[in-house]
């Protein structure tokens, strides 16, 4: 599976988080996947040889608290990506641009 | 900064703006003629620092972030909590807000310095308790990181419904928050 659709499933799967309440486009994912949407742009995943490192950005329910929702969609991620690639590190970053 | 966050800024503004004519609803309907042109005034400098700080900005590093788990919130959408949640005060509006502390250091506490308007003849100490509290309560809960010192500045009082705004000369707006530095903008 590319790299590509990994990242679209993601997106879905990072919209069921609860205090999860946006996806938003990863900053300067288009020069990576040019002609995804704007929801598959919420995560990006690059894989390399030794681990693979993804990104998000969301925005979150205000009462939820960021730094919780974050928390969550990371572990969400990571899981995912241990599954999806045995053996690599996975490195994730979240990074909340709106609070609702 | 990116279309993206260009578009981020722009809805955070439009909703801290419809936040606060909401709160300035009372304004309006009170002593109309007397106060129009203080509540103009008033309206647009409050309305100038929400698109000021609207802006993404830096970015804030969360509590819960690790080694390979970085974690961070927007300068300007932790702004707008904490504007959000100061709107919920009672008889305070809010001027400016800056965050203060290392925003890069997960560990370390973040606090923040905000100017305020209160209503005429409200008391000021507990107004400015309240917007504190507001204040500590939504860095601590949107960051995951221990709320360090609040400084709340009164630094205009508004004259909302109090019935007495002929019989003073009080001003209003927060004029004096808004100096001409550029927080929150991208290095």
């Amino acid at each position: 599976m590319s790299t590509t659709n990994v990242a679209a499933e993601l997106a879905a799967l990072v919209m069921t988080v609860p205090g999860v309440g946006s996806v938003h486009p990863v900053r300067g994912v288009l020069a990576v996947v040019p002609g995804v949407t704007p929801h598959e742009r919420a995560v990006r995943v690059r894989v390399h040889a030794d681990h693979v490192d993804a990104e998000a950005a969301v925005g979150t329910v205000a009462g939820a608290g960021a730094d919780a929702t974050a928390a969550a969609v990371a572990r969400l991620l990571r899981d995912r990506l241990e599954s999806a690639y045995p053996g690599r590190r996975v490195e994730v970053a979240v990074r909340v641009v709106d609070v609702v | 900064m990116t279309s993206e966050d260009d578009e981020l800024s722009r809805v955070r503004a439009e909703r801290a703006a419809a936040r606060l004519r909401a709160a300035a609803a009372a304004l309006t309907d009170h002593d109309q003629r007397s106060q129009d042109a203080d509540v103009a005034a008033l309206l647009e400098t409050v309305t100038e620092q929400i698109r000021r700080e609207s802006r993404a900005g830096r970015d804030v590093m969360l509590g819960s972030s690790e080694t390979d788990r970085r974690l961070t919130v927007t300068e300007g959408a932790l702004r707008a909590a904490v504007r959000s949640a100061v709107d919920d005060v009672p008889d305070v509006l809010v001027g400016r807000v800056r965050l203060r502390g290392d925003l890069d250091d997960a560990r370390s506490a973040i606090g923040a310095e905000l100017r305020i308007s209160v209503r005429w003849r409200a008391p000021l100490r507990p107004a400015v308790d309240a917007a504190r509290e507001a204040v500590a309560r939504a860095l601590a809960a949107q960051t995951g990181r221990p709320a360090a010192a609040v400084d709340i500045t009164v630094v205009d009082i508004h004259a909302v419904g109090s019935g007495v705004a002929g019989d003073t000369d009080v001003g209003v707006g927060v004029g004096p928050a808004v100096d001409e530095d550029h927080e929150g903008e991208r290095p």
